[in-house]
């Protein structure tokens, strides 16, 4: 039963190319899955060669084996073979540790958890920073520098097919330098239980070419040009603006400045449809319980649609 | 000719009725629970944390089943959370700790030969404050209190009074309790060692099973204590405001990481080497002839008891300490494979200079090796600091200590169970059942 589920699993995981550390789209993640490799075969083979040594042993007629030779048998395979093979596994391990080369002209992209979304702020060398959420984009081939931190609990950064997670601590900041090497949209977790919602906190990664990466930066820096309609209206009476910035601002909740490029709704648990929107904005606890937001319970549907509709439309 | 005193029948029976009186366990609806014999505690102590696991393993159940299908709504966020949080708390410090104290409580005696343990009312006051304890923390989930911040409880998500409710307190205020009983058990089972043993039994002749005790009791002293000041911070900034955990007002959340784990580390060799011991009574049992090796056993589960202090920050690999130190504490997490190692293979020659005999406690013990062997190697893959980026947090690590606390703490037990059965009852455990359970158990596995 649990073989079969175990093959099912990594069936799976073979197809699953967006969220997978066996799918790799950085440097980081692909050293390290050469190294899985090795530690899985060889603890297949050390596995198997105990239950090798056990068999032989219980089947092992009486007095075949003396006290010296019992000892010296122990002295080997406890003592002697396994410190061996770990001091190698050890000085071959190690140095994977040593994190990427970087420079001070390298993109930092400093990202922050909080209950239960990503609040990303892009800050180019010589650049002013541009404000995000809940999705991430990077340049293949180029040195990216996260920068982690949180502020309510404790949050962590993971993008399995790019690199190993770093946690975001209150009061830290840690740094986690990638570098990927495939374009295509990927998928982050949160990875250390923050709450309720800790399954619904995850993020877009879109790894893009560097020039069209460039080419998105230089346009986003454009607040989008918004039709003054029911839907504005609305945002503004309903008191949406008090936390969610249209123009790129700081803001306490996410970023909505450019709400309608991204691909997904709620910190990446939602197809962005403006049903799905609107039905967010009257109740956000159903699908994300324990988010901050407060529900609009009182709004009726159409004008959350409408407000839905208007901040889908104004994304390029 | 005179007769001795002694050889007067009569003043023999009232001696020995004298002495029969004196041990007499109170009797009484109410006075039968003041008895502090080791037996009879030991025995409440076995079956309150063995009701304990089948507690925890139904909360597992309810999480496996909510777990079957995506989106189910079996339990809700909450409830789900109150359960893997109480599962883990329960495992861990309401049957793994106190099922080793309690078994030592009964053998240990036994094993020395002595009457008692040298501080029976401890024992029995070590009991009645785990089943406080216990009964407080596992019933908090029926009022909806459980705590719901994970067994390890990070703060800040557990300190701050407007995230976490009344949970975290229950598990910091319940979990005293069994602090206390454990440092009252180490403190109980290391003097019972030193000073309750027969005249000539010196320490290296000892029975192994005592040497284990004695090591895991040392490492209970030195490892709960950083629990307890945790604790008691934790506390303190929950109910007075004092921000230890809080880094807006100076505090840090990594200090409480570090004292859970440079407790938590310890106790994973707190629970598992009991259940080694087990084995070094049973195999040389069942291999017909003495074991191999004695010095190095007990010089294994020394260094591992060492060890195993130097290597915590292995549950911290993705918090962002310097590279430097994590090369120190993956070395330390793999170096701890190598009394591992050297413990097993004594076992293993053991039976090959012996003539084995298929008894059920020697096939819980097979079982239990092979899946403590795949516990143990997940266990160095996950110490390689790179490859425990991509592991840790994940079920690559759930599975991993699964196998080791299932291989390394559960399955010895019932090999155990078989084996010391006879010694509590007087009857023998039917074979049978105890291979049918045995074979349902690997097949489920």
């Amino acid at each position: 039963m649990r073989k079969s589920t175990v093959v099912c699993a990594l069936l799976l995981a073979g197809c699953n190319r967006h969220q997978s550390a066996l799918a790799p789209f950085g440097l980081e993640a692909r050293s390290t899955l050469t190294m899985t490799m090795v530690l899985v075969i060889g603890a297949l083979v050390i596995a198997l060669g105990v239950a090798a040594v056990y068999f032989l042993a219980v089947r092992a007629p009486e007095g075949r084996l003396d006290h010296a030779g019992g000892m010296r048998m122990v002295l080997w395979l406890g003592a002697i073979v396994p410190s061996v093979v770990l001091t190698a596994l050890l000085v071959w391990a190690l140095p994977a540790m040593r994190p990427l080369p970087e420079t001070a002209q390298n993109l930092r992209i400093h990202v922050e958890g909080e209950q239960f979304w990503w609040r990303v702020r892009y800050q180019p060398q010589g650049q002013p920073p541009l404000i995000s959420a809940n999705e991430v984009r990077i340049p293949v081939g180029r040195t990216v520098v996260f920068e982690l931190t949180a502020t309510d609990v404790i949050h962590s950064f993971w993008i399995p097919g790019l690199a190993g997670k770093m946690d975001m601590i209150p009061g830290r900041t840690n740094r986690l330098v990638v570098k990927a090497d495939k374009t295509g949209t990927y998928r982050g977790v949160c990875a250390e239980f923050c709450g309720l919602s800790h399954a619904l906190m995850a993020f877009d990664v879109i790894a893009m070419e560097p020039a069209s990466f460039d080419a998105w930066l230089a346009a986003s820096r454009e607040p989008p040009i918004r039709t003054q309609g029911r839907g504005a209206a609305l945002f503004a009476a309903s008191g949406c603006n008090a936390c969610h910035s249209l123009t790129g601002g700081e803001s306490i909740g996410p970023d909505l400045t450019r709400f309608g490029e991204r691909s997904r709704l709620g910190a990446g648990i939602l197809a962005p449809t403006v049903e799905n929107t609107a039905a967010f904005i009257r109740d956000p606890h159903r699908s994300k319980p324990g988010a901050r937001m407060p529900s609009y319970s009182a709004m009726p549907e159409a004008d959350a649609l409408a407000i839905a509709r208007w901040l889908k439309e104004a994304g390029r | 000719m005179s007769l001795h005193d002694q050889d007067d029948p009569a003043l023999r029976e009232a001696q020995e009725a004298r002495l029969r009186k004196v041990w007499e366990p109170p009797k009484g609806l109410f006075l039968r629970w003041t008895d502090t014999n080791n037996n009879r505690v030991g025995v409440w102590y076995v079956l309150t944390a063995f009701g304990f696991m089948l507690f925890a393993g139904v909360l597992a159940l309810i999480m496996r089943m909510q777990l079957a299908v995506p989106d189910n709504d079996f339990v809700d966020a909450g409830t789900f959370n109150q359960l893997f949080t109480l599962h883990g708390s329960v495992m861990m410090f309401l049957f793994a700790v106190p099922m080793f104290e309690a078994v030592s409580i009964i053998l240990l005696p036994q094993l020395l030969g002595a009457r008692d343990l040298p501080f029976p009312r401890l024992s029995a006051f070590g009991y009645w404050s785990f089943l406080i304890g216990g009964v407080f923390v596992s019933g908090s989930i029926f009022f909806d209190a459980a705590p719901d911040g994970g067994w390890f409880m990070y703060p800040p998500l557990t300190t701050r009074t407007d995230l976490s409710g009344l949970g975290a307190d229950i598990w910091m205020l319940g979990l005293s309790f069994i602090e206390v009983s454990s440092v009252a058990a180490a403190v109980e089972l290391i003097v019972g060692v030193l000073k309750c043993r027969p005249p000539g039994m010196r320490l290296n002749l000892m029975p192994l099973y005592a040497w284990y005790i004695l090591v895991v009791a040392v490492m209970i002293l030195f490892a709960f204590p950083p629990l307890i000041a945790g604790d008691v911070l934790f506390e303190m900034e929950r109910l007075l405001d004092w921000p230890f955990f809080d880094a807006s007002r100076g505090g840090d959340p990594l200090l409480w990481q570090h004292l859970f784990w440079i407790f938590g580390h310890p106790e994973v060799y707190i629970v598992f080497l009991p259940s080694i011991a087990l084995f070094a009574m049973l195999v040389p049992t069942f291999a017909r002839r003495h074991l191999l090796g004695y010095p190095w056993i007990v010089l294994a589960a020394v260094g591992t008891a060492f060890l195993s202090f130097g290597l915590w920050v292995h549950h911290m690999f993705a918090t962002g300490l310097p590279k430097i130190s994590l090369a120190f504490f993956s070395a330390a997490s793999e170096a701890v494979a190598i009394p591992t190692a050297v413990q097993i293979f004594v076992f293993i020659v053991t039976l090959w200079a012996g003539r084995v005999v298929w008894s059920t406690p020697l096939l819980y013990a097979t079982g239990s090796l092979a899946i403590f062997v795949i516990g143990g190697l997940t266990g160095v893959m996950v110490a390689v600091a790179p490859f425990d980026w991509q592991a840790h947090d994940t079920y690559f690590v759930v599975a991993h200590l699964h196998y080791v606390l299932i291989g390394g703490t559960l399955m010895p037990l019932f090999a155990g169970l078989y084996y010391y059965w006879p010694l509590i009852t007087g009857k023998k455990l039917s074979d049978r059942l105890g291979r049918t359970a045995f074979w349902l158990i690997v097949d489920c596995h």
